[in-house]
């Protein structure tokens, strides 16, 4: 039972989960209003982990300082062409990446998830992790470079509307990804298939980023805006970089942890069962975490 | 091997809530009418990201300001919803809290290049307790929010001049995470605790 409580745990986090829409941003066009102001409910909520909220509000602290450096750094190099500025610029959008990515959100949940129920070759974990993180980031310089050229509304406005429906898309791939799982490992355990071909769920875990880093799209936003949009793109790509490093060191860690358990278990029947436990655990963890996400656009 | 598989998870799952993408600075003007809180003056001074995003999308003849018709584009654009957010304003006068549920007078502008929304808070209640307490959040925390450097509050009206505030923590409510970012930039801590720095205004107190 004591193995089994890390996953619940996972189970718990995954209904807790939530994505978030910009709150300025409106659907209509909501007039001002003339009403009183109303006595609602007193804010409550859980309580939190202080240790987390102290190390994440740090890291929002200094993000808030490496985002004003960015939007600086572009237009010093676009003003003066200054190459300190450029290295600067890359320098620290990498660490912006690594602490952006080290926030909530980003993938990193079904990315570990995924590789410790489905095994690999740990190149491929890794590798997997900075493949996510480039199509994570790169997906915002697609869809804001395109926005950008071919609409005529507002960016913020069409971005946000995108993003609305790149979310359900992703979340419902996270689902197709987890029941893929739960019947994979299920066939595997039958012996029905072998685990050729089982790498394949690497292409839906990647298509699972699509929807754009929101930090990205701002740079991205920021650079049209500046008329330096090949330094937003250059900043971007080492921003997905810095993210990569996180992401690839946790597909990394996800695969080697999955061996050691796997490579434990000398008797064959043992891993067999123990192969099917966490391909089971895993593609349900990750079938509810998409099913959950995705009915809240409904 | 379980310290490593619990950091794993504790780094990919232990910290899927929201996380700030838009950053604020705030100041408030404390309006009062006696023993009568008029309402609050919120300035939210923005990061540049949202800077460049609204003034590519409003100001569109480009002039670095926004006329009547882009303050209503603006308004209507990237601003009205956040109605459904309270406007992220709690006002909370022993233990019943408040949000505004219209806003008066707003303007946009660009200040030293960055975008500021200003704009203000009708209450009218009465503050029988001679105290109350203001936290600014967004309850998502897509947004940070944070006291501007210098001085972020002022109270004006009559009564104004017997009241004194501070800025302390409210342990009597625990909010979801993301409910410390109203501390001040030189307050007592970035304490991640769950418990909201507010502005604590204490009426009467010669």
């Amino acid at each position: 039972m004591q193995f089994f409580k890390p996953f619940l745990l996972l189970l718990l986090f995954s209904i807790c989960s939530f994505a978030l829409p910009n709150p300025f941003i409106s659907g209509g066009s909501a007039e001002e209003q003339q009403s009183e102001s109303s006595l609602i409910r007193a804010t409550g909520g859980p309580s939190t982990w202080p240790v987390i909220g102290s190390l994440l509000t740090k890291s929002t602290s200094a993000q808030r300082e490496l985002q004003i450096s960015i939007a600086n750094a572009i237009s010093d190099i676009d003003e003066t062409g200054s190459m300190k500025s450029l290295w600067l610029l890359l320098g620290v959008s990498f660490i912006f990446g690594v602490l952006h990515a080290l926030g909530p959100g980003h993938r990193k949940a079904v990315l570990v998830t995924y590789f410790l129920g489905s095994g690999t070759k740990p190149v491929k974990g890794f590798l997997a992790g900075f493949l996510l993180a480039l199509v994570h980031a790169a997906s915002a310089i697609v869809l804001v470079g395109g926005l950008y050229l071919f609409t005529t509304h507002s960016l913020l406005i069409s971005v946000d509307k995108a993003q609305n429906i790149l979310f359900p898309v992703t979340y419902a791939i996270i689902l197709i990804l987890g029941v893929w799982m739960i019947i994979h490992g299920i066939m595997e355990y039958r012996a029905i298939r072998k685990s050729a071909g089982k790498d394949r769920g690497i292409t839906g875990l990647i298509l699972s980023g699509l929807v754009p880093c929101p930090a990205a799209s701002a740079i991205m936003i920021l650079s049209v805006a500046g008329d330096a949009v090949l330094l937003g793109i250059m900043s971007i790509l080492f921003m997905s970089l810095g993210m990569g490093v996180l992401l690839a060191t946790l597909g990394l860690s996800a695969v080697l942890m999955r061996n050691r358990i796997t490579v434990a278990m000398k008797e064959s029947d043992r891993i067999k069962t123990m192969e099917l436990i966490l391909h089971l655990f895993s593609g349900l963890a990750m079938a509810l975490f998409g099913l959950f996400m995705a009915l809240g656009f409904l | 091997m379980k310290h490593l598989f619990c950091t794993i998870l504790f780094v990919s799952w232990g910290s899927l809530f929201a996380h700030p993408h838009m950053f604020i600075d705030t100041e408030m003007e404390v309006r009062l009418q006696g023993d009568i809180l008029s309402g609050i003056e919120i300035t939210w001074h923005f990061d540049p990201m949202f800077t460049a995003a609204i003034t590519t999308d409003f100001d569109r003849n480009n002039d670095g300001q926004f006329s009547s018709t882009e303050r209503s584009e603006v308004f209507s654009g990237a601003f009205s919803n956040l109605e459904t957010s309270d406007y992220f304003t709690f006002l909370d006068i022993d233990g019943q809290v408040y949000s505004p549920s219209r806003i008066e007078e707003f303007s946009v502008f660009i200040e030293h290049g960055a975008l500021v929304y200003r704009f203000f808070c009708p209450f009218d209640v009465p503050v029988t307790t001679g105290v109350f307490r203001v936290a600014i959040y967004d309850g998502t925390y897509y947004c940070d929010i944070l006291y501007s450097e210098g001085t972020p509050i002022t109270v004006t009206g009559p009564g104004s001049e017997t009241t004194r505030f501070a800025i302390e923590q409210n342990d009597d409510i625990a909010i979801s995470y993301g409910g410390t970012v109203s501390v001040s930039r030189e307050g007592s801590s970035y304490s991640g605790t769950a418990f909201p720095q507010q502005l604590v205004v204490y009426l009467n107190t010669d």
